[in-house]
């Protein structure tokens, strides 16, 4: 970072963790192809490496994000035992949980967009996440395959 | 101790924000109190759309000096790009009871007067700037852009001549001009003044915004994605997201009504639709970037820009 003493309040401060730090493009793509599972967690760890100045807050939408598929899910089954939401109904009610899941990801993405670009511009340490990005793809049926709950497979698919 | 300052004031002239930035910093970490180099780094950071940055510098020149006029200049800016309308406005209000007779200030609330829509406010506070100063080029260009919006091609360029009699190298005219002649559909003049626009000023995003513009003109797919692009862009990242969750939501129930409705065609030309778009928008940023960034190599823009 520079040298001078002034510090702009949203530049990154980053620590040790920073040798591993990605392009928030990486956990967003890990998402897609292995799940929210590896992704998420992965924005965490990345929001630190980066010294993100947003880094708490980006750890409240992940932790929020899982808070919230809980809740529409039992909010969705309250409503089937309802009879609210018949069974035919289920899949476009479920998307619910879908458009959760992306909002937050794309969010946390954008969120952590505005620090990787400083990270970047003060010479930080960029690593590629392929490698994560194909790892949680091929472990992704086998995470799913953990638990026969469904619960479980909204939570981490 | 000046000599950061009056560095920071010729790079932020010359279009080099990220160099006034350091410059600004170099300042502040000497004179820590400086409720000029606050907001003049306010407008920086803004003007490299780090904007929670640029609030909290705006703030703290106001913090240090509530009489400043630049800090209400930069606050008003700041607040406008964050589209807190109400609130910009009122910081111009205060800037303006400041000085009554700053032509930058008055152009600065005809702008806030066209985000919000006060079309007839617009050439009134743009016409008493004029009288203030009737050789000032921005007041000149600020009246030929305002022209523009309107769809008055013709008087538009005449104001954009205006100002270039009186600053030839003034960036903002030659873009005003550019428009012009994008409007004409004369796409070589229009690229020309641009390039020449940016040669002035690197990273004038008027000059660039030009220069996409006739680079779309000229290419129809690209020229979707960068009409498309620009739109999302305006509606702000919250917006956006939002945007495509409903974009995305809308496919994804066009799809299992045509599944359900025994239309399985009709579900996989949807995919297919679905899957276009989403390698368009992919592809389409690295594309327009590349064919930007070749129009570009003669201006020669630093690492930095």
């Amino acid at each position: 970072m520079s040298g001078a003493a002034y510090r702009i309040i949203d530049e990154p401060q980053p620590g040790a963790l920073a040798q591993i730090a990605v392009n928030p493009f990486w956990p967003l793509l890990a998402f897609m192809l292995g799940g929210l599972w590896c992704a998420w967690p992965w924005f965490v760890i990345n929001a630190f490496a980066l010294g993100s100045p947003t880094r708490v807050r980006e750890t409240g939408f992940a932790v929020a994000g899982f808070v919230g598929i809980f809740a529409i899910a039992f909010l969705m089954g309250w409503l089937m035992l309802k009879g609210v939401v018949g069974a035919d109904r289920v899949k476009y009610a479920m998307m619910v949980v879908t458009l959760w899941k992306l909002g937050i990801s794309y969010w946390l993405y954008e969120l952590q967009s505005r620090s990787f670009g400083l990270y970047q511009y003060f010479g930080g340490v960029v690593r590629s996440g392929l490698a994560v990005v194909v790892l949680a793809a091929f472990a992704k049926s086998g995470v799913l395959g953990l638990s026969s709950s469904g619960l479980w497979k909204l939570l981490v698919s | 101790m000046d000599h950061w300052m009056q560095l920071a004031r010729q790079q932020f002239a010359q279009g080099h924000l990220y160099g006034a930035i350091e410059s600004l910093r170099h300042q502040l970490a000497d004179e820590p109190e400086d409720a000029a180099a606050h907001a003049m780094l306010a407008l920086a950071l803004c003007g490299t759309h780090r904007l929670h940055a640029a609030a909290h510098e705006a703030r703290a020149a106001l913090a240090l000096d509530a009489e400043l006029t630049l800090a209400h200049h930069a606050m008003g800016t700041v607040l406008m790009a964050m589209r807190r309308f109400k609130e910009a406005g009122e910081h111009l209000d205060r800037l303006l009871e400041l000085d009554p007779d700053d032509p930058a200030a008055l152009r600065l609330q005809a702008t806030l007067y066209a985000y919000t829509g006060r079309e007839r406010e617009i050439e009134a506070v743009l016409k008493r700037a004029l009288a203030l100063d009737p050789d000032d080029p921005l007041t000149l260009c600020a009246i030929g852009e305002h022209a523009l919006r309107r769809g008055q091609v013709r008087e538009a360029g005449e104001w954009a001549h205006a100002a270039l009699e009186v600053d030839p190298g003034q960036a903002d005219a030659l873009v005003l001009m550019g428009g012009v002649l994008l409007r004409k559909g004369e796409l070589a003049e229009a690229r020309e003044h641009a390039l020449q626009a940016l040669r002035i000023d690197a990273s004038h995003r008027g000059a660039l915004f030009l220069l996409s513009g006739v680079k779309a003109r000229g290419n129809p797919l690209l020229g979707l994605w960068w009409r498309y692009s620009v739109w999302m862009g305006a509606l702000g990242a919250r917006r956006a997201i939002l945007v495509l969750l409903v974009m995305y939501a809308v496919y994804r129930v066009a799809t299992l009504f045509a599944a359900d409705a025994g239309h399985p065609d009709l579900g996989l030309v949807l995919n297919v639709v679905w899957l276009a778009f989403a390698a368009y928008t992919w592809i389409g940023p690295a594309l327009f970037q590349r064919i930007l960034n070749k129009e570009l190599a003669p201006v020669r823009l630093g690492k930095d820009f």
